[in-house]
């Protein structure tokens, strides 16, 4: 079952690409040579986490949390800014149930995506670029013995690739997008093999700070993380009178982060949030 | 079609469930053997102390192994896992149920216990001592005499500087760790600092940075810094048996001052750290991951040895007295 999960989201790119569209819908996703402010999203929502993380324990934990986020859309000529900031709150349990820990997730990452190609009257549209960014993901686990805590720590450097679709339906119109993330090159910070901190520092070694940090790629570390939007409008009506317009956002996004050196990590999640669209 | 779309969308949501469980590998099944496997592979990869040792950890498996069966009652893997680990021979090697704690004491229990807490507070310490902190202390024939009892209880500055400024006129100050049996590791350097007058070279500490049995960092220096306001008097530690762990470690700097004696038995030793990890079960175990060494490179894991010894003799503490402690008063009589 999970193979053709895979299989299906591998497919899934593809598929949309043969998705129509009917005539006169109006763009959601305003028309890009002309100036619009910014939109920005403060988003509020749930997740789950799976993780392995080998510096606490050699099992599997999972569970909820909370995700919030703050991120803004902002076009500029050609390109798509996208600065976008995001945190998730976990408490996760091992299969068991005999213990837990807290995790608490950060990420900041600045994408910058140009048009490559508009169709049909641009009802379809399709975006790439670079992003920049940094996480910082850190566990608490108060049962263990001096590995109490690990961290995550990475800067990065990637690209995002991202299509655009807006429709009418029963009425109204919606806009859906998916972005995919992944990261090339990163720079990061684990847990030592058998401690909790890396020993340079510990014992304020000389030099302490090249043994904290590594440069890794994708043979050793890896990210990636998608996304899909679905923005729509709601009428506001005051006697009758349609008085406003407010528009929302409902975002799904799975993310996966794995470390393979030291000691090893790997972490995935879904979080569904949703958040009313500031200016527009 | 613009329905298909729409419909594709929550499709395609769905199908993202699950994603990351293709990519992150189940646990093993709660079995008896995968978690024994579990177990023997992670002490391992991170155990510090089987070169050392000279513990064939393969050979161990190939014991142990074939006595685990899945299915068999929970007390008995237990006790076939807690032989195991009694291999090591390492009181920081712990396997935890719900219904016993395997462990390993005979670093202290082969051994004179040589201390008697009934005998000292009824004796020396009687009802005139204070309790500073987690100090009892007391000036006996003008030397100051603290009793440190464990390495978890932590202490202030000011503690520390109402002691030394107590103890001022005193000739010598004896600090009692005897049963100490450790605590936090980053009060080890704290309490020596109090007896260095300069930057002082304690010993070496390294950590296990592979799954090789031989894989370590470099050795880091330990270093104390001087605090504010320090004894200047010779000190003299007393040790038993049971001194284990940070107490053991901070035995090992203080025996590197050159004013300062260690009077009594070898301390019990533990001179790795433990580092923890659990089970498919629930179980939880800890071992060791590091090595700490003397400002000699020798491994303190076995035990400290004093610089004058003497037990607590059975004729001495039937009427009384604490021959390892008058055997510290002399000392100082004698300087």
């Amino acid at each position: 079952m999970r193979l053709f999960y895979l299989l299906f989201l591998l497919m899934a790119p593809g598929l949309s690409l043969y998705a129509q569209n009917s005539p006169g819908l109006r763009n959601v996703i305003v028309d890009s040579s002309s100036y619009v402010p910014v939109d920005k999203y403060r988003a509020l929502g749930v997740s789950y986490t799976t993780t392995r993380d080998e510096a606490l324990s050699p099992l599997v934990f999972q569970g909820p949390g909370v995700t919030f986020s703050a991120s803004s859309w902002k076009y500029n000529r050609n390109w798509l800014l996208q600065p976008a900031f995001t945190g998730r709150l976990h408490l996760l349990k091992n299969a068991s149930g005999s213990s837990v820990y807290n995790e608490a997730a950060f990420k900041y990452q600045y994408t910058a995506l140009r048009e490559l190609l508009s169709l049909q009257h641009g009802n379809w549209r399709f975006w790439a670029g670079p992003e920049a960014g940094m996480l910082l993901n850190m566990r608490l686990h108060s049962r263990n013995t001096n590995n109490i805590a690990s961290y995550d720590w990475a800067g990065f450097l990637g690209a995002s690739a991202m299509v655009s679709n807006r429709f009418s339906l029963w009425g109204r119109t919606f806009a859906v997008s998916n972005q995919l993330h992944i990261p090339l090159f990163f720079l990061y910070a684990r847990p030592p093999f058998a401690w909790a901190v890396p020993p340079a520092i510990f014992e304020e070694a000389e030099g302490a700070w090249k043994e904290v940090f590594q440069v890794g790629t994708l043979n050793n570390i890896m990210s990636l993380s998608n996304q899909v939007n679905l923005d729509f409008y709601l009428r506001k009506r005051k006697k009758g009178k349609l008085v406003q317009y407010r528009a929302f956002r409902l975002t799904y996004n799975w993310n996966y982060f794995a470390v393979g050196t030291g000691n090893p990590l790997k972490t995935g999640g879904h979080a569904l949030s949703f958040s009313r669209v500031i200016t527009f | 079609m613009k329905k298909i779309l729409f419909y594709f969308s929550f499709l395609f949501l769905l199908c993202n469930t699950g994603c990351e469980q293709i990519l992150i590998e189940d646990d093993p099944e709660n079995k008896a053997v995968d978690n024994f496997n579990l177990l023997w592979n992670t002490v391992d990869e991170k155990y510090s102390f089987f070169i050392y040792k000279n513990i064939d950890w393969d050979s161990v498996y190939s014991v142990y192994r074939p006595r685990v069966e899945n299915g068999m009652p929970q007390q008995e893997l237990f006790g076939v896992m807690a032989e195991m680990l009694n291999v090591l021979e390492d009181g920081h090697v712990n396997l935890s149920s719900s219904f016993n704690v395997s462990r390993n004491w005979n670093w202290y229990l082969n051994y004179p216990q040589n201390f008697n807490y009934v005998l000292l507070e009824r004796n020396y310490l009687q009802d005139d001592f204070e309790i500073t902190g987690p100090f009892r202390n007391k000036i006996i024939g003008k030397v100051g005499y603290i009793y440190y009892g464990s390495f978890v209880s932590g202490f202030t500055d000011g503690q520390m500087n109402y002691l030394i400024q107590k103890f001022k006129d005193c000739k010598g100050i004896i600090i009692d760790i005897r049963d100490n049996g450790g605590g936090r590791i980053d009060l080890i350097a704290r309490l020596t600092s109090y007896f260095v007058k300069e930057e002082h070279l304690a010993g070496y500490v390294r950590y296990k940075d592979g799954p090789g049995h031989d894989e370590f960092t470099s050795f880091y220096p330990q270093k104390v810094e001087p605090a504010g306001k320090t004894f200047s008097q010779p000190v003299a530690v007393l040790t038993n048996r049971s001194v284990y762990s940070a107490a053991n470690a901070f035995a090992s700097f203080m025996a590197s001052l050159p004013d300062a004696v260690l009077i009594g038995d070898r301390t019990g030793g533990g001179g790795g750290a433990p580092y923890s990890g659990e089970l498919m079960n629930g179980w939880r175990f800890r071992f060791s991951t590091t090595q700490m060494v003397n400002v000699n490179k020798e491994q303190i894991e076995n035990g400290v040895a004093v610089d004058i010894e003497q037990n607590l003799l059975p004729a001495d503490e039937a009427r009384g007295v604490d021959s390892i402690l008058e055997r510290a008063l002399e000392y100082f009589k004698e300087k």
